[in-house]
């Protein structure tokens, strides 16, 4: 039970990049245990390719969000005018079935 | 006591296609990512609207009230992919292949740059529609699931709680999920867009 324990912790502390990208992935989602968050830190002091990618995904999360708002403000893209007809018509219908 | 706030004086159906059908269209095709499928839900969210009429309170403005019936037609439509793709190996993340960023050992397989401070031009402006499109290229290659379950956490803000709902996923699915997607997202932006 105790040496079990003992592996999972050496485990999640050894943890390769691939491992530790999930957690800086999770981490932007939910909250981590606090065992991963200590492993990640440690991991970060020496990995500057997942110091890299902790940014990059950061980066990549505000640009989309910003661009997102950006299109919502706009005027386009927009309904085409046949699709426009289409709804036009389809509401109309309806109307008149409710009456 | 005098009624202020008297239900559907503020609104009036055949306003709101006008009104809102470009912004409705907008939102839809934003988290879609299908023009067809985006007017689809439009038409439904509308006709819909036009028979719950009598849900519109008035104390919200007629656009958030519409938004909102659009929302839950697009997350009906989310679901029903989801439960599509379930049945192919997308979902099927015990044998799906490994993930080609990492060798063997789990170790970067794959450079991952530093990018500029300035974020490239994503500051909104004539610019936010170009990096829209580069995202939305690099996002179709991703499967579904994986890029419905990013832009629902990405663009909604959903919880990863209510996103395995709808989805119909675990958590540590959705994680993985999230994870391949972000890392697949990464280095395609990193090409197309940030080092381009
Ligand atoms: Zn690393």
């Amino acid at each position: 039970m105790m040496i079990r324990r003992i592996a999972t912790i050496w485990k999640i502390l050894n943890a390769p990049c691939r491992e530790m990208t999930l957690l800086l992935s999770r981490e932007q989602d939910d909250p981590l245990p606090a065992l991963e968050v200590f492993a990640l830190r440690l991991h970060l002091l020496y990995c500057s390719a997942c110091r890299r990618y902790k940014r990059n995904i950061g980066v990549m999360r505000r640009a989309v969000r910003r661009a997102a708002d950006a299109l919502d403000a706009s005027s386009t893209p927009a309904l085409s005018p046949e699709s426009r007809r289409r709804i036009k018509q389809a509401m109309d219908d309806s109307s008149d079935l409710q009456g | 006591m005098p009624e202020y706030y008297p239900k559907n004086t503020a609104t009036n159906p055949s306003d709101w296609l006008e009104r809102h059908g470009d912004a409705m269209y907008r939102f839809a095709l934003m988290r879609i990512r299908d023009s067809e499928a985006a007017e689809e839900l439009v038409q439904e969210a509308l006709l819909a609207a036009c028979k719950n009429q009598a849900t519109f309170s008035g104390q919200s403005s007629e656009r958030t009230w519409l938004i909102a019936i659009l929302k839950n037609k697009i997350m009906d439509e989310m679901r029903r992919r989801a439960k599509v793709a379930a049945r192919h190996e997308e979902m099927d993340l015990e044998h799906l292949a490994p993930d080609p960023t990492f060798n063997r050992r789990g170790l970067w397989a794959v450079a991952v740059e530093r990018w500029p401070e300035s974020e490239a031009g994503t500051s909104g402006g004539a610019e936010s529609g170009e990096f829209w499109a580069a995202f939305q290229g690099c996002l179709s290659g991703l499967p579904q699931t994986w890029a419905d379950a990013f832009v629902l956490r990405e663009l909604d803000g959903a919880s990863t709680e209510e996103i395995c709902k709808l989805l119909g996923v675990t958590s540590t699915n959705l994680w993985t999920m999230l994870h391949r997607g972000r890392t697949q997202l990464r280095a395609c932006l990193e090409q197309n867009w940030f080092l381009k």
